[in-house]
Formats: C-alpha cells, structure tokens, sequence
C-alpha cells in the first residue's frame, strides 16, 4: 500500500493550511455555536480560490481534483474548525450526487453557480415517520396533466434548509409498488411559492428545520434520475454523506488540544492513559477515510468502509469531548470561549448527539456494515 | 496514494496460505499444543522452504516490509506460530551479510527473546539475570539477545532436556510456563553463561523493535479478522427462533464492532509498514499503536468471535477458542500499552 501524498497534494495542504491560519479568526469560529454555523465571508473566499466543488470537472466550475485531494481540504478546513456549515449540503449531498446521476443539462445548471457559492443546497430526506427506515417516506409527488410535477409533504432535520437555495427532495411517485420503489429524486427551489421552511432547534444552540411542501409545483426537469427509480440514488447520496473526512480533522485537533492541556495541567494518569487508545483510532480513521476516498476516486461505492469511518468516528467524537471534559474536571462543563480549551470540549460533547445520528444512526451504520461487509442474513 | 494491493502480492499471500492449510491446520495446532512443543519439522521446513523466512531476511535491507507484513497477517488468520515476526525483527539486528544471517533466514536459528522482558547484565562475555515469555525455545539451536548496543548470542546443545526445570547450557537453566496461549514459554535464568557479543549499530535496534511490533500487530489483525470470519459464517448457518442468529442486531452488532476495531488495525499496521519502508522516524510511534491498538482488537474480537458459538464457543471442539486463549496472550506480549508520554499529538 502506498500511503504518500503526491507533491503537488503536500502543497494543496500546505496551502490550504496556510489559508485557514490566515483566514479563520476567532470571530469566524463563534459562528460555529449560532443558527448559522456558516461566514458568509469566509466561503466567498474559498469559492473565490476554487475550492468549492474542487473535485468537479472544470466544465462544471471545479479544477478536476480528486476526492482524495477534496479529503485534504476538508481535514485541514475542520482542524482549523473552519466555519463552512452549507459547504457539506451543497458540495456533498448535492453537488456530489449531480455528479453521479444528474444529468448533464442539471450538472451545468447547478454545479458552477455552487462552486462559485452564488447558490447553497440542502439534502431533504427525513421525514417524521421516515427516519432510520428512509424508504418509508411519504411526501408526494404527482405528475400533472399537463406535464411537471406537484410536490405535496412534510421534511424534517434538513440541515441549512432555511438558507439553502436549492433542495433535493425525495419523494413517492409510485404508492402502488413495494416502498423502495416508486421513489424519486427532485431538484426544488426553495424560494418558491409552497415551500415553507421552519427551525427545530438542538441542544447543541443551533438549529436543524423542518420544510413543509404545500403543493409546490415543479417543472418536468426537475426530476433528477429516472423515475420512481430513487432509491439506489438515495443510497449513493448515504453512501457519499458518510464518507466525508470531516470529522477526523475535529478528532485530531481535540486531542491535541486535551493532551496539550493535559501536559501543563495536574491531571489523573488514569485520563492521560485514556489518550493513547484515542490517538491510535485517530490515527487509523485518518487512513480509512483516505483510503474511502481513494476507493470513490476508482469509481467504486465502499459503503461498508464508508459506515465504519461514520461510525467510528462518530463515536470517538463522544469519547474525546467526554475525556476532555474529564481532564479539564471541574470546570469541565463551562461554556464558551472563554471556557477551558476554549469551550471546545463542552461544544462537542453538547453536540454528539448530531455527529452520532447525523447521515444514519449507529444503528444503521452496524446494519450496513453486518449485511454488506461481513454478508450476514437480513432475515 | 494506493490502497489496492498488487497481484504479485495477493500471489505471494495465497502460497502461503496454501501452505499454512496443510502445516498449520487447527488439528496440527492442537497436536502441537497436546505435545507442548512451539511447532514441527514440517511448519518450518514449509516455510522455511517457501522462501517466507528469507523473504523476512532480505526485507530487513529492501523497501518492501509492507509485503512481509501482509504475509504475518496471513500467518495470523492460522495461528501459525510468529516466525516471521521474530525472524524479520532479528534479521533486522544483523547486518544483510552477517554469518548469521543464512541460519535466520533457513530457520536454523530460532530464538527470540521478548525484549523488555529480560533483566539481562553483561560482564564480558558472561551473561547473568534473568528472561521472561520466551518462545520456540524448543526449536532453538541458539539464542539472540538484544542488548542497548549490542547482541548476544548463545548457542544451544542440539539435544537437552526440553520440558521442565534443568540446565539446558553451561549457566542456563530453563523453566516452561504454563500459559493461557498456544504456544508454550520458557523462564530463563542465566548465571555466567558464556555468550557471543556482536555489535550491532545503534539505529539496527529501534529498526528491529519497529519491525517486530508492526509484524504482531499484523498477526494480530489476521487472527482477530479469520475469528469473525468464523463467527460469521457460523451466524449465517445457526438458526434459532426460525432465523439465522446472524440476522439478529444483537449477534450483528458484536461482530460489526470487533470488525471496525480490526480494520482500524489493519490502517495502523499498512501505515507504519509504509512508515518503514520509507525510512521514516514516525515509524517508531506509528508501530507503537499499531501493537497497541491491534492486540486489543484480537481480544476484542475473540470474544465476540466466542459469544456468537454460545456455548459451543467454551468448548475445545469448536476451533474459536483456539482464538479466544491466544488473543489475551497477543496482547499482553511485548508492549502491550505505550505510555501517553510516548504518543505525539498530530501536529503539536
């Protein structure tokens, strides 16, 4: 196995290393804890450098990189806990979707104008009855006499939704076939009559949405892929949110931020024994989401690898803000910037809750993994 | 950035697993446990024979460690007694054109000691201490013992009293330890022993440690992963309550955790190997938790591994306890957890 970077990779990370220093302030990451989690400035400037969507080819605004090349921007942008909250939505969920199964005309359509963050999008999947089981979702979409569509439902912990431009929205086309099927894909303007967007705010003092559809009515191209033929799409789409690198690059900066903390401060032996199974899974979930990456660079769909980098490190988000809540002790569970380790601890163990569910429950992580890694019976 | 492996690899590990089919079979394993000895004439002539060992031999010089380290985890999914792990590590010590070197790479010279396991001093060329979970005593026409600058070797009697306390050498006394693992261990005790100093330059013994963890570790995750492979195709066929247990969450789940863990390993032990293969310093730490985070994803894994037979698992019929008892014992060997001081932050 060959684990280098090439030299033109080295100096991507260099630069974009470079950049975060320079560029994400104090004032930026605080954005992180509002409703936002975003800097409207701050993805202007990495629209401006081509970042957006670097992975894309350059007819579709991208600069042809790989994801292995995108993994690198999104390690170093989350060790410097960049605020780009519409980043993941829009490149991931959707730019990266119209990649796969969206047509030429709608790759054209949307991917230079998210690449160079004029439009942000959001992934309207979950619904209140459809959650872990995705397929079972019932908002509708009816195909009119005339021709396009009527979208008629309920969407729920849609992230960015209330600043997103575009949707897409999984909807029933068929309800008179088994519920994987006669399922489909839509793309949807968000600003248009009908469609209603509503906070649902976390614990983690920002907030998701619920996005209410009242007979929103959409063009005949707005479907994306084939008709009632949604649900593989909807599984790429799962299978790319899991994959993203982005939680690695968070784990690397809390341990060194903790075990900085825990050499200058009297802390148990116990606890400090704690960061050398973190540091090792840490270590080997950084190679794992590269290898992800290198695997959809060879055009292959590595879900049960996928679900374990989700997981796992999903995970290990709980067990470092726990143990840097712990070395910290007392104060542990204060807030804010001004908090020890700057807060960061609380933060992220406020919010694992979000890391833990986000993109399918751990449940549904181990359910794929056991049916498509290790080949157990469904039933 | 590669992450396939080569068909000259894949070539290479499915020969010796042909060969470990026949020579290290679970029945084999057990004969050799029933007989206390480390192995038979027939496990290192075949390997030995298949070139395996002085494959070890010459990666100590050649970049391609990362091959030696697929070819232990193989031997790992069959329990196959560490050779290459020890062999690789001691080559390591030695000099590509050393005398010795032909014996190691034949298997004439099979003698580990655990370092950090020995409290060993020097007076000229007299040995005195004592040394602890030493293996393949038996098979050993002479031992090798690391020291900070040095190595010390000690050549065995070709015949001697093997099993229980007595002298084995002139100022050796050997004792075998009853362990939890397969394979059997000797207690050491050297008052006088006259030994062979070689030099050995200073950078050869942090090469072999890293050496030696990186191959365990990869044994390590050969095993733990042939546990869940077991289980699973054990939970595929299993039916009760109408479906196949492995249907269930509860069943599932067990083994998805153990099989994340051991993947995680597997990143670990390919890193460092790379690591190795480079020349690079980071090496030593990467190693470090690669043995670390591997021998407790083998325990991990056994158990689970176990948990799926139900008590068919505790039984000696069924071969996951020959995993199950090795597990804890690949995890405790040699460094079994680096302090926190050891362990560097990422970029701090």
């Amino acid at each position: 196995m060959d684990f280098t970077f090439t030299p033109e990779q080295d100096a991507f990370r260099q630069e974009v290393r470079e950049f975060v220093a320079r560029e994400v302030t104090a004032k930026g990451r605080d954005k992180l804890t509002t409703a936002e989690q975003h800097d409207e400035e701050f993805y202007k400037l990495l629209a401006e450098r081509g970042w957006i969507g670097m992975q894309w080819p350059r007819e579709h605004g991208g600069q042809g990189r790989s994801h292995v090349d995108m993994s690198i921007f999104y390690e170093e942008m989350s060790y410097a806990n960049a605020p780009f909250g519409r980043y993941t939505g829009s490149v991931v969920f959707v730019g990266e979707s119209l990649t796969v199964y969206g047509s030429e005309e709608q790759r054209l359509k949307y991917l230079p104008r998210i690449a160079r963050g004029e439009i942000t999008c959001c992934w309207c999947l979950s619904e209140p009855s459809a959650g872990s089981d995705a397929a079972s979702i019932s908002t509708k979409c009816e195909e009119m006499p005339g021709g396009g569509w009527r979208l008629q439902g309920q969407k729920i912990f849609t992230s960015g939704a209330h600043r997103a431009d575009v949707g897409m929205v999984a909807a029933r086309t068929n309800p008179n076939v088994p519920k994987h099927k006669g399922l489909s894909l839509f793309l949807i303007d968000m600003h248009a009559p009908g469609v209603t967007v509503q906070p649902l705010w976390t614990m983690g003092g920002w907030h998701v949405n619920q996005v209410f559809f009242d007979g929103v009515e959409l063009q005949p191209e707005a479907l994306l892929g084939k008709k009632d033929e949604g649900w593989p799409n909807i599984r790429v789409t799962l299978n790319l949110e899991r994959s993203a690198i982005g939680k690695v690059g968070l784990l690397m900066r809390m341990f060194d931020r903790i075990r900085a903390y825990a050499a200058e401060h009297d802390v148990a032996p116990a606890l400090k024994d704690r960061l050398v199974g973190l540091r090792a899974e840490i270590e080997a979930l950084r190679w794992l989401s590269y290898r992800v990456a290198w695997l959809q660079d060879q055009h292959q769909v590595p879900d049960a690898l996928a679900s374990m980098s989700k997981l796992r490190s999903s995970e290990l988000m709980v067990l470092i803000s726990d143990l840097g809540m712990d070395v910290i002790g007392e104060r542990g569970a204060e807030r804010g910037p001004d908090a020890p380790l700057g807060g960061e601890a609380e933060f992220l163990y406020r919010n694992t809750p979000f890391h833990l569910t986000g993109g399918g429950t751990p449940d549904i992580q181990r359910m794929v993994i056991a049916q498509r890694g290790l080949k157990l019976p469904r039933d | 950035m590669d992450f396939a492996r080569s068909d000259e690899e894949k070539a290479l590990a499915e020969a010796l697993a042909q060969i470990l089919g026949d020579v290290c079979s679970p029945a084999r394993i057990r004969a050799w446990e029933a007989d206390q000895v480390s192995f038979d004439d027939g496990f290192v002539s075949a390997v030995a024979g298949g070139g395996f060992l002085e494959a070890g031999l010459s990666f100590g010089d050649a970049p391609q460690f990362g091959v030696l380290a697929q070819l232990e985890e193989v031997a790992g999914r069959f329990l196959a007694p560490q050779l290459l792990s020890w062999q690789s590590a001691y080559a390591a010590f030695l000099l590509g054109d050393h005398p010795l070197a032909s014996k190691v790479a034949s298997g004439q010279l099979v003698a580990p000691l655990v370092p950090g396991r020995s409290e060993l001093r020097l007076d000229g060329d007299r040995l005195s201490g004592a040394a602890d979970g030493v293996p393949f005593l038996d098979r050993a026409s002479a031992l090798l013992i690391p020291l900070p600058s040095q190595l010390a070797l000690v050549p065995l009697p070709q015949q001697w009293e093997r099993f229980g306390e007595g002298a084995v050498a002139d100022g050796l006394k050997a004792e075998l330890v009853q362990t939890q693992s397969l394979v059997p261990q000797w207690r050491l005790t050297f008052d006088q022993t006259p030994a062979e100093v070689l030099a050995v330059a200073p950078d050869r013994s942090a090469q072999a440690l890293n050496r030696l963890r990186t191959c365990l570790a990869a044994w390590a995750t050969g095993a733990g992963s042939q546990a869940i492979e077991l289980a699973s195709a054990y939970a595929r066929e299993r039916v009760q309550f109408d479906h196949p247990i492995g249907s269930y969450q509860s069943v599932q789940n067990r083994l998805v955790d153990a099989a994340i863990q051991l993947e995680q390993a597997r990143m670990l032990v390919y890193r460092a190997a790379a690591l190795i293969d480079g020349g690079d310093p980071a090496a030593e730490d990467v190693s470090r938790l690669a043995k670390h985070h591997a021998g407790k994803a083998f325990a991990q894994a056994a158990r689970g591994a176990l948990m799926t037979f139900g008590g068919y698992g505790f039984t000696v019929d069924f071969d996951i306890q020959l995993y199950f008892r090795q597990a804890k014992e690949a995890q405790l060997s040699f460094e079994p957890r680096p302090s926190w001081e050891l362990v560097p932050g990422f970029r701090s």
